[in-house]
């Protein structure tokens, strides 16, 4: 690994901070080179030079992580000194930080996979809920339909009958259309919460401010 | 093998160095090297908490046709360090009691 690479993984890895932490930390290794580099006399010793400094200061991933829970630790500090005693949004996005921060690749992908099974299983019983009260509406509706033909049929033959087969068939159309509006509405109070779960989300780690 | 130094204790010999004059980054570390082993990554996360702690602060100035990047403490940083001072004094008599406690003819 050369300079050039060196500092771009640093990069990299550094990405998901704030723009100014990212360029303060690069900049940092970038003059700690030059520094270094100035002090050699040859080309030859440079080479060497370098070699010695990238060998020595590890892999920039590792110091990435290191940047990162630094970064993590001081928001959550931040969070609790401005809000008194932060809320669990606020806990959850930093303690998000943390986790990022201490895992290096190798054991983030895992933690990252499972985070993502756990969230998909979350909307795979969201959207079944749905499905299943759409589906109960349905059947309720259908039958009142059935229930309603059957009056007609049955008017002719036994007024009774017929009779029954009304109440039957306003009823369950009324208890559709009720529920139909609950269910409606439920939807979509149930889409916009998630969304606004996923965006909080988003927007904790975006929004950061560091002073 | 080697103590690993705590942060805390990194955090005060960089304040020292910084005390003794404005200096950069490339200097600190040599600085801290001719006393600890530590490796040149470490220094960056150490230099840039104590800035954001408003310990110390920074400012540029060109050199030969690129920027350096100069540290400097501040007063509430110098009120840091001699905390520090403080608990040093303290944290190495203890060491040093519990360290020297075997060799039976020194004692306090």
């Amino acid at each position: 690994m050369n300079r050039r690479e060196f500092l771009e993984e640093l990069r990299k890895n550094l990405s998901k901070l704030p723009a100014d932490e990212v360029d303060a930390a690069v900049e940092f290794y970038e003059e700690y080179f030059d520094e270094a580099l100035d002090e050699c006399e040859t080309d030859e010793e440079r080479e060497a030079r370098e070699k010695e400094l990238i060998e020595e200061a590890g892999r920039p991933a590792a110091i990435a992580a290191r940047i990162r829970g630094e970064y993590a630790a001081r928001i959550l500090e931040d969070d609790e000194e401005t809000s008194g005693g932060s809320g669990p949004k606020n806990r959850l996005s930093a303690l998000w930080w943390i986790i990022l921060g201490v895992c290096s690749a190798p054991v983030s992908l895992p933690v990252a996979a499972a985070t993502i099974a756990v969230v998909v299983c979350l909307l795979a019983v969201v959207i079944s809920l749905v499905i299943c009260a759409y589906a109960a509406l349905v059947g309720v509706g259908l039958t009142g339909l059935l229930a309603l033909a059957l009056a007609v049929v049955s008017m002719g033959s036994s007024a009774a009958a017929g009779a029954m087969f009304l109440g039957a068939a306003l009823g369950g159309l009324a208890f559709t259309a009720a529920a139909g509006y609950g269910v409606i509405a439920g939807t979509r109070f149930l889409a916009k919460a998630t969304g606004r779960f996923f965006a909080g989300l988003g927007n904790k780690r975006k929004n950061k401010v560091v002073k | 093998m080697a103590f690993k130094i705590e942060s805390g204790i990194l955090d005060a010999c960089a304040l020292a160095i910084l005390d003794r004059g404005d200096t950069y980054g490339y200097e600190i570390t040599r600085e801290m090297k001719k006393a600890i082993s530590l490796s040149e990554s470490t220094l960056y996360p150490v230099l840039h908490r104590l800035q954001k702690e408003g310990f110390c602060v920074t400012y540029d100035e060109p050199y030969k046709g690129r920027n350096r990047r100069y540290y400097s403490i501040t007063d509430t940083g110098r009120q840091q360090l001699q905390e520090y001072r403080t608990m040093w004094a303290e944290y190495m008599a203890g060491i040093e009691m519990l360290l020297t406690e075997d060799e039976g003819g020194k004692d306090e």
